[in-house]
C-alpha cells in the first residue's frame, strides 16, 4: 500500500503544473487573494560578468544605472535623452539600432558600462513577440489580413507571421547596427581620446 | 509613452481591478523572461518548474512592491520585475545544486507520519507521466474536484504549493489533524476513482 502511495503521489508531483495549475492562480496571487510561503527568497547579490552579458540592453543600462544610484532623470541627463526615451530603453520596446552607433557609446560611457559588454548586449538583444508585433509599422500591419488565410487558426497564423516577418527586419536592422558599433569601438580602442 | 505593464503595477499596489487585457501580456513577458533567463544559464526548465517558479516570482513581486522596493523613479516596472525573474531563478538554481537546498526542499515535501516521504526524492525533471496516464490522472482529479472539494483543495495545496501540513491548515484556517485527515481521504477516494477509471479504460 505504501509503494502505491509513494508512485500515485510521485505521479502527481510529476505532473502537478499540468493537473493543478488554473489560469486565475497567478492573478489571484497578484491580488493578495492567495498567498504563497517564499521558497526561493530573490538575492540581489551582484551579477557576474557572464550573467551581465546576458542582459537585455534595457537590463543592462538599468543596472549600471542602479550601481550608480542613478534615477531616470539623472540616466535621462547623463546621457542626453528625455526620460520618456530612458522609459522605452529599459522597457526594451526601443532597441539600440534605433539610436546612431555614437550615441549608443556615449550611453556607455556616460554610465561606466564597457564597450565590449555593450557589443555582446546588443548581438544577443532578444526580440519579444509583443514589442515586435508593437514595432511594425501600422501601414505594413494593415495590408496584411487574414482574408487570404484558411482554417481555425488564422488569427495565430497572421500573428506568427508577422512576427517573423518583424524579427528579419529587426535581424537585418541589428546586423547592420553591429557593423557599426564594432569599427567604431575598434577605431576608440585604437585612439583613446 | 507609458511604462509597459503599469496598469498591472497599479494594480497590485492598490489591490485593485486588474484587467485581463493587462494582465495577459504581463504574464506572457514573465514566462517569456523566465524561459530566456533559465536557458540562459544553461538549465531549461519544464513545464513543473515553470510553474511553480511563477508562483514564486508573482509572490515576491507582491511582497516588493508592497515593501515600495519598486520605485518608478528609478526604474520601469517591466525592468525591477525582470530583475525579481532573475533573482529567483538564480536561487533556484543554487538551491538545486546544493547538498543543502536538497535537503531544504526535502523538509518541505515530509509529512508530519513520515507518509510519502521517500518518493519525495523525486526532481521535477526526473518524473514524467505519459500524457495517456497524466490525463487519465487529470480526468479522475476533476472528478474528486467535484465530488469532494474539501479533499481536493488539500491535495492541491500539499501537491501544487508545497505546502506542510501546518502551512495548508493555517491556509484553510484548519487544525492539523484535520488536514491530515482530509489528505488521507482525499488520497483513499482518488486511488478508488483511478481504479474505476482504469477499469473503464481498460475495459474499452
Amino acid at each position: 500500500m505504501a509503494d502505491r502511495d509513494d508512485e500515485l503521489w510521485q505521479s502527481l508531483r510529476s505532473a502537478r503544473g499540468r493537473l493543478f495549475s488554473r489560469p486565475q492562480d497567478l492573478k489571484d496571487i497578484a491580488l493578495g487573494r492567495v498567498r504563497v510561503p517564499e521558497k526561493y527568497v530573490p538575492e540581489d547579490a551582484p551579477l557576474s560578468v557572464d550573467e551581465v552579458k546576458r542582459l537585455t540592453f534595457g537590463q543592462l543600462l538599468g543596472y549600471y544605472a542602479e550601481l550608480l544610484h542613478l534615477d531616470i532623470a539623472a540616466v535621462a541627463d547623463k546621457c542626453r535623452l528625455t526620460p520618456e526615451t530612458v522609459t522605452e530603453v529599459y522597457d526594451d520596446t526601443r532597441f539600440p539600432w534605433d539610436f546612431s552607433a555614437d550615441n549608443v557609446l556615449g550611453f556607455a560611457q556616460a554610465l561606466s558600462i564597457p564597450y565590449s559588454m555593450v557589443l555582446t548586449v546588443v548581438e544577443h538583444q532578444p526580440l519579444e513577440d509583443d514589442v515586435l508585433l508593437e514595432r511594425m509599422p501600422g501601414s505594413a500591419m494593415a495590408a496584411r489580413t487574414t482574408k487570404n488565410l484558411r482554417g481555425p487558426d488564422r488569427e495565430k497564423d497572421l500573428r506568427a507571421s508577422n512576427v517573423a516577418i518583424q524579427r528579419n527586419r529587426e535581424d537585418r536592422q541589428r546586423q547592420k547596427f553591429l557593423r557599426a558599433l564594432g569599427s567604431l569601438v575598434d577605431n576608440r580602442n585604437a585612439n583613446p581620446s | 509613452m507609458a511604462q509597459r505593464f503599469w496598469n498591472v503595477y497599479v494594480a497590485i499596489r492598490d489591490k485593485g481591478d486588474l484587467r485581463q487585457e493587462d494582465w495577459d501580456p504581463f504574464i506572457t513577458h514573465v514566462r517569456w523572461e523566465l524561459r530566456a533567463k533559465a536557458s540562459g544559464y544553461g538549465h531549461p526548465i519544464n513545464e513543473n518548474t515553470e510553474e511553480e517558479l511563477l508562483h514564486h516570482i508573482i509572490t515576491s513581486v507582491v511582497d516588493g512592491v508592497a515593501k515600495a522596493n519598486f520605485d518608478p523613479n528609478r526604474n520601469t516596472f517591466k525592468n525591477w520585475v525582470d530583475g525579481v525573474v532573475r533573482n529567483i531563478v538564480r536561487n533556484y538554481l543554487r538551491l538545486r545544486a546544493t547538498p543543502r537546498g536538497q535537503e531544504k526542499s526535502l523538509d518541505a515535501l515530509l509529512e508530519i507520519d513520515g507518509e510519502w516521504a521517500s518518493a519525495s526524492t523525486e526532481s521535477p525533471d526526473q518524473v514524467l507521466l505519459d500524457d495517456e496516464a497524466a490525463m487519465m490522472l487529470l480526468t479522475t482529479l476533476r472528478r474528486v474536484q467535484q465530488q469532494y472539494p474539501q479533499y481536493y483543495e488539500v491535495l492541491r495545496l500539499r501537491c501544487f504549493y508545497n505546502l506542510s501540513t501546518e502551512e495548508t491548515a493555517s491556509y484553510l484556517n484548519d487544525d492539523n489533524a484535520n488536514i491530515s485527515r482530509r489528505l488521507h481521504r482525499a488520497r483513499v477516494k482518488l486511488r478508488e476513482m483511478l481504479e474505476i477509471e482504469g477499469g473503464n479504460h481498460d475495459g474499452r
